[in-house]
């Protein structure tokens, strides 16, 4: 098994260039085709109040290998949407593909009238309406996030699909999955509702870097299915970090400019912490 | 005749080590780490290196709590006295401590972490973006094993605790 800095090497290596051999329209890269699935994580990642909505696709025949219930591998071909909304407009999509040689091409897609256009590989800042800035983020973002997480897919995975999996399971699409799931739906184990939502939390925001061999400090807020949540050590670190916007401090490092309130609060209860950083 | 060229084997892998470790000295040393990573001291001559805090980044008990505005005129930042803090656009950069201290280091770091940090410009190659003036836009482009080299020879330094602070924000955010 790679580490997660080996995992990052590898992926960095085998990144396609500038979204190479991805099309420069949305428009042109299947959504609207057969076989795409929309989907939605349990606990979503804070993106400033954006509204967002995913979509994947296994080409036909193939299944995800399951064999490590936290680490799901896609097969070459896997496709994946997501498209962030903001006060009700679409502003852009992100878009994953598997090539067949094992490279992810990564994507952004900028919104303009009724499709969306390939963003520069270095990124981009958007003004909104209303004159809110809004960034897409760079090819070397989405690796930073993705590249390096126990699977570079973050939201189709064993906890943040919970319920949706036996349908997956009986659909023949997870191959190697433990054969409970086709009955039971793979979950963590939580002592109370709001250790569930705090945990599921800090799992959907954080988990893709501290994981057992991510970035080395020893804070372990990755759930692992069938496991109780590792103790979290300093707490209110953890929250001074969440609810700072500092760009030398905040967490998550990327992807957001604005504080979680209501994230921040849920961590707050849980840890029985003052809400204030 | 098994145990001979095991030894053998062993023999070749310590010499590599050895000269991994010895290539890694060299770019250290010509690459200018010490420049920004060793705290100047006040010498007869005027400030030098203060060798007992070789690569040891900036010293933890000079402590700097906001950025200055740059002086009137075409300047852009301020270095700090140590050599090792620099107040501009981007608020104030701290040299890091390259020593493999478990705390305060790279002690923890893995090769790959020292790498990805070079090649992407973000702490470990996912956190924050590492600050001027890191001549990233240079070092990104060394090759791999030169890179390894350089993570050998840091790893074999007398680890130094010194824990250097986090970049302070530009005062306008």
């Amino acid at each position: 098994m790679l580490r997660r800095p080996a995992a990052i090497a590898v992926l960095l290596c085998l990144a396609a260039p500038a979204g190479a051999a991805l099309p420069e329209r949305l428009s042109e890269t299947g959504l609207d085709g057969p076989g795409v699935r929309a989907f939605e994580p349990r606990f979503a990642l804070w993106s400033d109040g954006a509204a967002k909505r995913r979509w994947i696709a296994l080409p036909a025949g193939t299944a995800i290998d399951a064999s490590r219930p936290d680490a799901w591998r896609f097969p070459a071909g896997t496709r994946l949407w997501k498209e962030f909304s903001v006060d009700g407009r679409p502003v852009e999509t992100r878009h994953f593909v598997l090539g067949e040689d094992g490279r992810w091409a990564y994507a952004s897609y900028v919104w303009t009238g009724d499709d969306a256009v390939r963003a520069p590989a270095r990124g981009q800042t958007i003004t909104l309406p209303g004159g809110k800035a809004y960034a897409v983020p760079s090819t070397g973002d989405c690796i930073a996030c993705h590249g390096g997480a126990r699977s570079p897919v973050l939201g189709f995975a064993a906890l943040q699909l919970g319920p949706a999996v036996p349908a997956l399971m009986r659909e023949g699409l997870l191959k190697g999955a433990p054969a409970a799931w086709a009955m039971q739906a793979p979950d963590f184990i939580a002592a109370s509702p709001a250790e569930r939502a705090a945990r599921g939390y800090l799992h959907g925001n954080c988990a893709h870097c501290h994981f057992d061999g991510g970035v080395p400090v020893p804070l372990r807020l990755a759930l692992d299915v069938g496991q109780p949540p590792a103790p979290v050590p300093d707490a209110a670190k953890v929250l001074k970090r969440a609810g700072t916007r500092n760009p030398y401090q905040q967490m998550p490092p990327l992807g957001t400019r604005e504080v979680d309130a209501l994230g921040l609060a849920l961590l707050a209860r849980h840890f029985n912490l003052e809400n204030v950083p | 005749m098994k145990a001979l060229i095991s030894l053998l084997i062993l023999l070749a892998g310590a010499a590599q080590a050895a000269d991994r470790v010895e290539r890694g000295r060299y770019l250290v040393n010509t690459g200018g780490c010490m420049d920004c990573h060793t705290a100047l001291k006040l010498g007869a001559h005027g400030p030098e290196p203060d060798m007992a805090r070789r690569l040891a980044g900036h010293p933890q008990e000079f402590v700097i709590t906001a950025p200055v505005a740059p002086p009137a005129g075409p300047w852009m930042a301020v270095i700090a006295n140590s050599g090792t803090a620099f107040s501009g656009p981007w608020g104030v950069s701290f040299a890091a401590n390259l020593t493999p201290d478990d705390e305060t280091g790279l002690g923890r770091w893995s090769e790959d972490d020292f790498l990805q940090t070079i090649r992407t410009g973000r702490h470990l190659g996912r956190g924050r973006q590492v600050l001027p003036p890191m001549p990233i836009p240079v070092y990104s482009q060394m090759t791999d094993e030169d890179l390894k080299a350089m993570f050998a020879y840091l790893k074999s330094l007398p680890p130094i605790r010194n824990k250097v602070p986090e970049p302070l924000a530009p005062l306008q955010r």
